[in-house]
This record gives C-alpha cells, sequence and structure tokens, in this order.
C-alpha cells in the first residue's frame, strides 16, 4: 500500500513538472497561422470566457485599458471604432472581446468601463498578464484576430493611423481583415505595427 | 482614529480621478545664430524639459509610445532638413517591453539652409510644433506652439554655443567616424529553419580602446521586428546579436538599416554611433514600400 501511494506521488510529481514544462512553452508569443493560445477569463459581469468554445466564430481580441489616450480616441463617441466594429461584425460569425490586462484592474472596474463608453461585448479580466504575454500584447490597442479554425489571423494595429490625424490613405486593418474572413478569404496583411500606450504589466 | 482617517485618505486619493496634467513637458525654441545670413545654414533647436519620472520618445519609441515629432513651417526658400534625435536611453519595463527616449531634457535640432536671396533688415518667423506623448505610468500627448523671429543680415553671431554644442555633441555619429571604432564586421546571418524573411544575424564592432556600457537600438522599421536583442562587449568588441523577421504580409525595399550604439569611452563620457547594418543574409528586399 506505501509503495503504491509512493508511486502515484512520483507519477503526480512529473505530471506538474510536465505540465509546468508546458505551460512555458504555451507562453511563447502566438504567430500568424499556429493555433491561437487558449484562455479562460472573467467579463466583467463575472462570467467565464473559454476561447475553446469558441471555436468556429471568428474572435477578435482587443486590448484595453481606459486610462490610455489611444484607447480612448477609439471610444469616443463621435469615433467608437470598436463598438462600431463589434456590431457591424456581429451578425457574421464575429464575437468582440476586449482584454484588460492592465495589473490591478479587475471586473468591477472593467464594468465601469462598459458602462461609461456604451460597451456591450464582454471586457476580460487578465489582470495577472498571463494571457497578455501568451498573445504578445504591447500596447494598448492591440488586436488579435483568431480565424474560425483557431488559428491566430491577424497580429497589429487596429489601424495606420496611430495619432489619428490622417486625412487620406486611413485603412482600418481590423475592418479589412474581418470582411476577407468573413468572405471566406484568407487576410491580406495579417501583421502590423500596433500603436498605443504599453500594457502595464505588473512588476 | 488618525491611522484609519490617514488609510482613508490613501484610499480616496489613489482612486480619484487625477487631471490630466499639462505641466510635464516645457519646450522653448532656440536658433544657434543671432541673425540669419543669405545662403548660409543655421540650426534651430527645440530644448524640451521633461518632469522627473516621466519620459517621451525617440524616433523609434520602442514596444510602445509614439516618437516625438518636430514640425517646422519657414517661409518660401528655406530648407529644413528633418530633426535630428539625440542618442536615446533605453527603459525596460514590465512584461519585457522596452523603450526608447529621453528623460529631464533633450534638444532637438533643426538644420536649416536659407535662401540667396533675403535682405538684410528683414524678419523671419518661423514656426514650430512640438508634439510628444509623455509616460510614466500612465500616458498624457502633448502639443507645443513655438516661434522665433529672427533678423536678415550680412553678418552673424553665434547665439546659445555652449547649449548648442553640448547638444549636437549628442547627435549619434556615423560609425566609421568615430576614431575609437576600428572595424565593422556582419559576422554571421542564419535565416530561421522553415521561414521566409526571418532569421538571426551577430554583428561585430571591433573598438582601438575599452569601451564600456554599450546599448543597441533597433532602427525605426515598421515592417520588422526586432526580438532577442543582446549586445555585450567582452574585451573591446561589441557583439550584437539579434532575431529579426519581416511582419507576414508586408514587403521591403531595402535591407541596410540605421542602428544606433550608445557606449560609455575611458573619459567617462557617453557617446552614441549610427551603426549600418546590413540583413540581407535574412530578409529579401521587394519591391517598393
Amino acid at each position: 500500500m506505501r509503495h503504491y501511494s509512493k508511486w502515484i506521488s512520483l507519477t503526480a510529481a512529473t505530471a506538474v513538472l510536465l505540465v509546468a514544462f508546458a505551460t512555458v512553452h504555451a507562453a511563447d508569443k502566438a504567430k500568424i497561422g499556429q493555433p491561437a493560445p487558449n484562455f479562460s477569463l472573467q467579463d466583467q459581469d463575472g462570467k467565464t470566457v473559454n476561447l475553446a468554445d469558441l471555436k468556429g466564430k471568428i474572435v477578435v481580441l482587443e486590448w484595453i485599458n481606459p486610462g490610455c489616450p489611444y484607447v480612448q480616441r477609439h471610444y469616443k463617441s463621435d469615433v467608437n471604432t470598436m463598438n462600431k466594429l463589434a456590431d457591424q461584425y456581429s451578425a457574421k460569425d464575429v464575437v468582440w472581446l476586449s482584454v484588460n490586462t492592465t495589473a490591478g484592474s479587475s471586473a468591477g472596474a472593467n464594468k465601469k468601463t462598459a458602462d461609461k463608453w456604451d460597451i456591450k461585448h464582454a471586457i476580460l479580466s487578465d489582470a495577472d498578464g498571463t494571457v497578455g504575454k501568451a498573445y504578445g500584447a504591447k500596447t494598448t490597442p492591440h488586436m488579435f484576430i483568431i480565424d474560425k479554425q483557431g488559428n491566430l489571423a491577424y497580429a497589429g494595429g487596429i489601424d495606420n493611423d496611430p495619432e489619428g490625424d490622417k486625412s487620406s490613405d486611413k485603412v482600418n486593418y481590423v475592418d479589412k481583415a474581418l470582411s476577407e474572413l468573413s468572405a471566406g478569404q484568407t487576410v491580406s496583411e495579417p501583421e502590423t505595427k500596433s500603436y498605443g500606450c504599453g500594457v502595464k504589466y505588473g512588476k | 482614529m488618525l491611522r484609519t482617517a490617514l488609510a482613508l485618505t490613501l484610499v480616496l486619493g489613489m482612486t480619484a480621478q487625477a487631471a490630466p496634467r499639462t505641466d510635464l513637458v516645457k519646450a522653448q525654441l532656440l536658433a544657434d545664430v543671432s541673425t540669419i545670413q543669405p545662403g548660409k545654414r543655421f540650426t534651430l533647436g527645440v530644448l524640451m524639459q521633461i518632469e522627473p519620472g516621466w519620459h517621451i520618445y525617440w524616433t523609434n519609441p520602442g514596444d510602445s509610445g509614439s516618437p516625438t515629432r518636430i514640425k517646422v513651417i519657414a517661409p518660401q526658400g528655406f530648407k529644413v532638413d528633418a530633426a535630428q534625435f539625440p542618442t536615446p536611453s533605453r527603459f525596460d519595463q514590465p512584461g519585457d517591453l522596452v523603450g526608447y527616449g529621453y528623460h529631464d531634457e533633450v534638444m532637438l535640432l533643426v538644420p536649416v539652409t536659407a535662401p540667396d536671396d533675403l535682405k538684410p533688415g528683414d524678419s523671419i518667423k518661423f514656426d514650430v510644433v512640438a508634439s510628444w506623448l509623455c509616460c510614466e505610468d500612465v500616458c498624457i500627448p502633448g502639443k507645443q506652439d513655438l516661434s522665433i523671429t529672427l533678423p536678415v543680415a550680412a553678418e552673424s553671431a553665434a547665439e546659445n554655443a555652449d547649449l548648442f554644442m553640448k547638444w549636437k555633441a549628442e547627435i549619434p555619429v556615423i560609425a566609421t567616424s568615430d576614431p575609437l571604432v576600428e572595424r565593422l564586421t556582419v559576422e554571421r546571418a542564419q535565416r530561421a529553419a522553415g521561414e521566409s524573411d526571418a532569421g538571426s544575424l551577430t554583428f561585430v564592432i571591433d573598438w582601438r580602446e575599452n569601451v564600456k556600457d554599450t546599448v543597441w537600438f533597433p532602427p525605426t522599421e515598421n515592417k520588422l521586428t526586432f526580438t532577442k536583442i543582446d549586445a555585450r562587449t567582452p574585451s573591446q568588441q561589441t557583439r550584437i546579436n539579434f532575431d529579426v523577421a519581416l511582419r507576414k504580409g508586408q514587403t521591403i525595399d531595402h535591407t541596410m538599416l540605421d542602428t544606433v550604439l550608445s557606449y560609455v569611452n575611458q573619459k567617462g563620457q557617453r557617446k552614441g554611433i549610427v551603426v549600418p547594418i546590413d540583413i540581407r543574409g535574412v530578409i529579401t528586399p521587394t519591391g517598393k514600400n
């Protein structure tokens, strides 16, 4: 009996080690064309959102920080970039998720943001930074799009206009990618440079 | 009772929404001449004082942030060159994020060439808009309108000489013109297995004397990503290792990149050099951007 329990302990210990090792590897940044890292996070109403449950949908991840002027500009009511796109593509099997990786943030704080900016989609709390690091989120905003097969199809900026002052040649990369994906095409510009404030990872 | 009151004050202070600060960066517009001579070059300088603990950004801001921008409106006939940026500093932030920029004080320089057909006695006004993103824990964008009026004269004298001499010395010089640099070599360029337009490089700088505290700054290139940056200087040789990749779906029409290296010489002075690195061993240029 004692021998059997020792064997179980050894197996359990090895399993823990293997899982730890696997987690370290999963923390390598997500790559275009590769499976998007899975996650399970709480939204502003305390509901758990599991990426794996959304397979078969196009999923947009939008890194958000309500204190960042670049995010604030996109949520201004006359611009409303994110809400408008989320609304426009909701009928095309697109699920829009905001992710708040600000250290110290909470579901309660995300609820306040949702109320303030009339956000109808989920804001997920990633306060310990695990999901941000798995995706390589650097800025707010930073956009990632996952296709229906669960692979990363787009990573980068929301558009090509960091200062919001372009009068011509303005391209919304997410709109373009969603339009291509929902028509069954591959994304023509899968990777661009994102802009914004740095994601506020904890120390 | 006092402790509770103090704790309560701290909590309230932290949750109260702070009004956005407008005093974080103060800019001044200066010239290195007292008058403008027809046909001659002079330099405008935007001197920026930055609130301690905060920073603004270089042309390549790093993983986040926004480059400091100088827009000069000059009368017809004046040739205004692109703003010159002093050697930056590197800020390492949580989550392995890196930023490049300036703290406390920086002066950006703008070389200007006057046209030949100026009349002595005329007055010339330059309008400048300086804009920046100033960050600490939070980021606050800022902008300042500046102007300077200079008379045209046949003769001129230096103005703000010490200030301009100090900041001109902070602009990185091309590595081949730095007397301490002996040799520059792409030692290794290795394409990543199964990938096109991605790989790693080792670039070596041989020095004529010992230098220390070398920091490498990747160039301002939106189509490329630079990762696993490692620059160290064992005994009179700087070895720069980095991975570079072309963002998927993007093309680039050049492979010669202007990177910057800062170092401290034996006199304890911090200097910057522009280190051109050709990455054609890893990235294939195709077409025009």
